[in-house]
């Protein structure tokens, strides 16, 4: 297949001047700046990107940033490895070297797919019913080789780590609408502000959705809201930076990545926020729909598939269908319609869906109201789905009428789920809005407030609104009571929502609710029948929600599904406890300046290593990292150790693997000794012995 | 190699391998699965019933974390008393049981708690086809690493105790321990230098949730109602006896309640208008992304506490010190968390591009010997299972057979003559702060 | 993490502090006249409640300085903090 045939001949926010090669699973491939690692695969038509975790099935692309489930990759190799990353969230660059996790030799063909085979043996929590024969030892050296996903690094990580303090009358969480116009209201009214986004460019859903602010497109207003932000003297602005925690007293804990620029620049830096007032702008998540083989690659939220179409302008696939409970996802098959592709149908659960269904029926565009997915045809790849009309209420089919449409991409949505996952790390309580079908804030506490999508108002003219007067209750509660001018308008868009978690059910066909760790609908049915009823038990016996996307695409459905299947509403059944982190964050950014880590005597013979290249400063390093507290304590522990040597514990030892008796009689005379043998570098010594023992 | 020693105790460790009486239904198998495979696993039958609670019960345990259907457990089988209920406020083993980094060991020093801790290592070994459910228990080495001619010192001291009491242990040196985790810092540069290590090889790790259910489902099958949703709101008393509990689903009474609630024993004894010589601290854990098996062993640094292992999913688990503060507040802090991550990556540089996926925190009961608390209350009609501290886990199964005997007799268990609240006063502390692992 | 006041330097971050415990503690006296069960209720016994609680915390790495806190072991919330030889803050439900 030709480089980048998926992509469009024009548009999209990609530099098509820069071409970046990369490799995937050891083929070599094509993108541009400003791809990330998921749509230059997408335009290069890698169709199975990765494998799910239990049964190698086949799995595509699904999302387009942290929530993707399915295309986990690892990059680099030797001390640069980097397992568990997310395709969508890997920034391309030249040179990038990525591969398939769990799975042999690629996704594409990999060997342990024949497993799907026994996916009946292995239902949720299987492994607590058998195994036990003749002992669970046994077994688990296999179940272990065939857990895990990434191979971790077995060389010391050489990048270096930075640890960063602020404090701030306003800490903005999300760079989206609702987060621009919070950060533009506090910093209008005179606050100390931190914006706070973790994508590579500020706008959020505005990069992809199309929307008229202030009279104007858009992206415009997002530059001209940046160029202020960052023209004023009190706001810092945070790209590529995610707000992982938030702790105690309005502390919250934020990762910055940086850009690639060069090899020993700060990887990544972790800030403590201290923050007297926090907006939490964080979006929402598109959900999908479970109904049977919902898991074939070409299978993706309607969101990612218009990301894909308008960020990148690389096409999701030829012909599309979509299926929807909400108005969203009309706009995404406008923008796929106006960009060259196919929309087949849109498949709408709703039976009557108001005005976005005319205004698509009128633009062209089929719409089937009142139908439901029954089964996605294809194994390796989507190639059409059979739809069924619903019943009032989309709990039942109403007839056996089955219509089949062809399509090798499915775009779903049922939908949207808001991320709330630091309001209630903090305690913040949610409740059921049935008309909105989410979990939403329940009320602000008294110095976090959330506002837009993540408060449950998906409509951008409510984004706005919302999170200007958020920042600006926000910066006037820290006594910044500046005008904050008028609040920016948008084009009213619908966003209207019916709840709908999954088609009725099929015995026979698995549905998949937790695409990552393959929980199905029936793994779900069989915690209720072995009467696990809480949430949190059903989470733990059949995994949902556990796998590394943190359930951001399933715990939605798994609630509700939980909720239908013991027969209690869902605000009965509650969430389960929320637990940091609300994104997976590097150990090694966490340790950068804690108080084991090497005091600064080290870090200055580290710089005089530099300039010295000689023994004398490598015994510095050596001794300073060991002794912290300086060069009283090095003194003592050489007359502790030198001076009376342990004999008698070397003589305890079993024989045949006693330690040379020197080693411990006189630890650091033998160790200089080795080292002078080895070289002058410490640095170069250091790797040395690494690379010998690894 | 296996150093087994038979103490007096030989008689409990036989009673244990008497199956479980069960119908063919309710047992596990791969065969039953395959059965089940073949009707889509739609006759499993419920792996525990929702009673309603009735007025009366022999005995009543608050807690339905590990050691409450523990207890629960070997009441009805060693002691033949079944007219039990366990109640528990949330959902079964969603305290500590859910919440702590699966270890299970019994290095400890003194010969009560090593006798006792190895005793509840024994019943680990023959649980899963005890109850009929696999607790997936590895036996895969507990290694304790040491980095200083001192804590060699102390490692010499600790394998003594244990050989003494019967309890598998064995030194290792610098290149054993290197055998046994390869990715240790071995550079000279090491904060950390490596100098040697104690291995219990019959150490390791258990599935902590399968603990609490294996041992809620035998329970069950048994005849013991195990009520969830069920929180105690006080105490009903008659005269200065304790007759029963006032919970959210009603009154219940029995002449003997059993407290198995760990971090918040000291909210019930209040209720029951006693004290503990209780702390309740958050204990944190974490664990990481899943990798492939890169971690053979559970290993701990004498050096700074932190302890980790690798789940049988490919996670690595972590846990370090407790926060320094009394707190019921169930979650993660971040001050610990870095101590514990700067730890860990001293000693295992190669870690830190690992990422941290969660991160909770369990509430501990931390008494100050570090020894468990199996006793009659002060008031009389309760009886205490408390005190676990940050080694609860490992310790459910024996706690489980010991405070069963307790309840069911009136005396305490052999194994637990040492477990009293009296000893508070009389001065005969187990002082196993070392051995428990943690700083408290 | 916390962020403590410390009623001589302000509001600092929890690393800086130490906990000291409950508070009041009464010394039982004279040593001779003391029972044992009452050297061990004031050696061992604590209240532990979930709820509001005063505590003694040091100002280790700033003042030096003990002071009092009032603080809600179930939430962490901080009520007030006062100085060591003022009245004991009262606790507010």
């Amino acid at each position: 297949m030709s480089a980048n045939a998926w992509r469009l001949d024009s548009g999209g926010r990609i530099d098509r001047t820069q071409r970046l090669s990369f490799r995937f699973d050891g083929s070599a491939y094509q993108g541009f700046a400003g791809d990330t690692l998921a749509s230059a695969l997408l335009a290069n038509g890698v169709r199975i990107a990765g494998r799910s975790f239990k049964l190698h099935r086949p799995r595509g692309l699904f999302g387009s940033w942290c929530e993707e489930p399915n295309t986990i990759v690892q990059i680099g190799r030797g001390a640069d490895l980097v397992p568990n990353l997310k395709a969508t969230q890997v920034e391309l660059f030249d040179g990038l070297d990525a591969r398939s996790v769990n799975c042999w030799p690629s996704a594409r063909l990999d060997v342990f797919a024949p497993l799907q085979l026994l996916a009946g043996l292995m239902p949720a929590g299987f492994y607590y019913k058998t195994f036990m024969w003749p002992n669970w030892h046994w077994f688990e050296p296999l179940v272990r080789r065939a857990a895990g996903l990434g191979v971790a690094p077995t060389l010391p990580d050489p990048d270096r780590y930075e640890e960063r303090y602020e404090h701030c009358d306003v800490l903005v969480i999300g760079g989206g609408p609702a987060g621009l116009a919070a950060a533009l209201a506090a910093t209008r009214a005179g606050a100390r502000i931190v914006l706070v986004d973790d994508r590579p460019v500020l706008g959020g859903a505005l990069q992809w959705e199309e929307h008229i602010i202030d009279g104007q497109p858009a992206l415009h207003w997002v530059s001209a809201v940046e160029s202020e932000l960052r023209a004023a003297a009190r706001t810092r602005v945070l790209q590529r930076t995610t707000a992982f925690g938030c702790y105690d007293h309005n502390l919250v804990a934020l990762c910055e990545r940086s850009e690639r620029t060069s090899p020993t620049a700060v990887r990544e830096r972790l800030w403590h926020v201290r923050a007297a007032q926090v907006v939490l702008a964080t979006g929402a998540i598109e959900r999908p729909v479970v109904f049977p083989n919902n898991d074939v690659p070409g299978v993706m939220l309607a969101s990612a598939a218009m990301n894909y179409a308008v960020q990148y302008a690389v096409r999701p696939g030829q012909r599309a269908v979509f299926v929807t409970s909400c108005d969203s996802a009309y706009d995404a098959a406008e923008a796929l319609r106006a960009r060259g592709i196919t929309v087949v149908a849109i498949v709408d659960v709703r039976g009557e869906p108001g005005d976005s269904a005319t205004s698509a029926a009128r633009a062209g565009i089929p719409v089937m109201a009142g139908y439901g997915p029954a089964r996605v045809h294809g194994a390796r790849v989507t190639r059409g789905i059979e739809v069924r009309p619903l019943e009032q209420g989309a709990k039942s089919w109403r007839s056996d009428h089955v219509q089949r449409l062809d399509c090798d991409v499915l775009c779903v949505s049922g939908g949207w789920t808001p991320s709330v996952h630091l309001f209630s790390q903090v305690g913040g309580r949610l409740r059921y809005a049935p008309e909105r079908a989410a979990l939403v804030p329940a009320a602000d506490l008294s110095t976090i407030r959330c506002a837009g999508s993540a408060s449950g108002s998906f409509a951008v003219q409510d984004c706005l609104s919302e999170g200007f007067a958020a920042g600006r209750e926000a910066a006037h509660l820290t006594g910044a009571a500046a005008e904050c001018g008028v609040t920016p308008a948008a084009l009213a868009k619908h966003a209207g929502v019916a709840p709908f978690w999954a088609s009725p059910r099929d015995r026979r066909r698995k549905a998949w609710v937790d695409l990552q760790n393959d929980v199905t609908r029936g793994d779900l049915e069989l915690a209720v029948r072995e009467n696990l009823h809480s949430i949190e038990h059903v989470k733990r016996y059949t995994t949902a929600g556990m796998a590394v996307d943190q359930g951001k695409t399933s715990n939605m459905n798994a609630l509700a599904l939980l909720a239908e299947l013991t027969g209690r509403r869902i605000p009965d059944v509650g969430t389960t406890d929320p637990r940091n982190v609300s994104r997976p964050a590097r150990w090694s950014v966490l340790s950068s300046a804690a108080p084991h880590a090497p005091r600064p005597l080290a870090h200055r013979a580290r710089r005089r290593v530099g300039r010295l290249r000689g023994l004398e400063a490598s015994r510095l390093v050596r001794c300073a990292r060991r002794f912290p507290g300086g060069a009283r304590q090095i003194r003592e522990a050489r007359r502790a150790d030198c001076g009376k040597p342990f004999r008698w514990f070397a003589a305890r030892q079993n024989r045949s693997t006693r330690p040379r008796r020197s080693r411990f009689s006189k630890p650091h005379v033998l160790q200089q000794h080795a080292h002078s043998r080895r070289g002058p570098s410490p640095l170069r010594h250091h790797a040395q012995r690494a690379r010998d023992h690894y | 190699m296996r150093r087994l020693w038979l103490p007096n105790y030989t008689y409990v460790y036989t009673m244990t391998h008497i199956r479980t009486e069960q119908s063919a239904a309710m047992r596990f198998s791969a065969l039953a699965l395959a059965r089940n495979a073949a009707s889509f696993h739609e006759n499993w039958p419920q792996l525990w019933r929702s009673p309603t609670p009735q007025s009366r019960y022999d005995v009543i345990i608050v807690g339905g974390g590990g050691h409450g259907l523990a207890t629960a457990y070997y009441l009805a089988k060693e002691h033949g008393i079944s007219k039990v209920a366990v109640i528990e406020r949330g959902w079964l083993g969603g305290g500590n049981t859910g919440r702590n980094t699966t270890v299970v060991r019994s290095n400890y020093f003194y010969p009560e708690s090593a006798h006792f801790y190895d005793f509840a290592l024994r019943l680990y070994e023959g649980l899963s086809r005890e109850l009929g459910f696999n607790v997936m228990l590895s036996q895969r080495g507990m290694l304790t690493i040491g980095h200083s001619a001192h804590h060699l010192e102390l490692l010499a001291r600790w394998v003594n105790a244990l050989q003494l009491n019967g309890v598998d242990g064995e030194l290792l040196n610098a290149d054993q321990v290197r055998e046994w985790l390869p990715l240790l810092n071995n550079s000279a540069a090491a904060r950390y230098p490596l100098r040697g290590g104690l291995l219990q090889r019959r150490g390791g790790i258990a599935r902590h949730d399968a603990v609490a259910w294996g041992y809620a489902r035998a329970a069950d099958a048994l005849g013991v109602d195990v009520i969830q949703n069920c929180e105690v709101l006080g105490f009903i008393r008659d005269g200065e006896r304790i007759v029963g509990v006032e919970t959210t689903q009603g009154q219940l009474r029995a002449p003997k309640i059993a407290l198995a609630v760990a971090g918040h024993s000291s909210v019930l004894a209040a209720k029951a208008g006693f004290r503990l010589p209780v702390t309740s601290y958050a204990l944190q854990a974490f664990v990481t992304e899943p990798v492939k098996p890169v971690l053979s062993c559970v290993a701990l640094s004498m050096a700074t506490g932190v302890y980790l292992s690798q789940s049988d999913k490919g996670e690595l688990v972590v846990g370090g010190g407790l926060d320094l503060y009394p707190s019921y507040a169930q979650r993660g802090n971040l001050p610990t968390l870095q101590g514990v991550v700067a730890g860990l990556l001293e000693l295992f540089p190669c870690f830190s591009r690992l990422r941290l996926l969660r991160q909770w925190a369990g509430i501990v009961d931390v008494v100050h010997d570090s020894t468990p608390i199996i006793d009659k209350a002060p008031v009389s009609g309760i009886y205490l299972n408390c005190g676990w501290g940050t080694g609860g886990f490992k310790a459910i199964p024996g706690g489980g057979f010991v405070f069963a005997h307790l309840l069911a007799t009136d005396r305490p268990h052999k194994l637990a003559e040492g477990f009293t609240l009296k000893r508070f006063a009389s001065g005969a502390l187990i002082d196993e702060a070392a051995a428990a692992g943690i700083s408290h | 993490m916390l962020r403590i006041p410390c009623p001589w330097c302000g509001p600092r971050d929890e690393p800086e502090f130490r906990w000291g415990g409950e508070v009041p503690l009464v010394r039982p006296g004279p040593p001779q006249a003391v029972t044992e069960s009452a050297w061990a209720e004031y050696l061992f016994m604590r209240d532990n409640p979930k709820g509001l609680v005063r505590e003694r915390w040091l100002h280790t790495l700033g003042c030096r300085q003990w002071f009092i806190v009032v603080r809600n072991t179930a939430t962490h919330e901080i009520q007030a903090t006062s100085a060591l030889g003022d009245p004991l803050p009262e606790i507010r439900p």
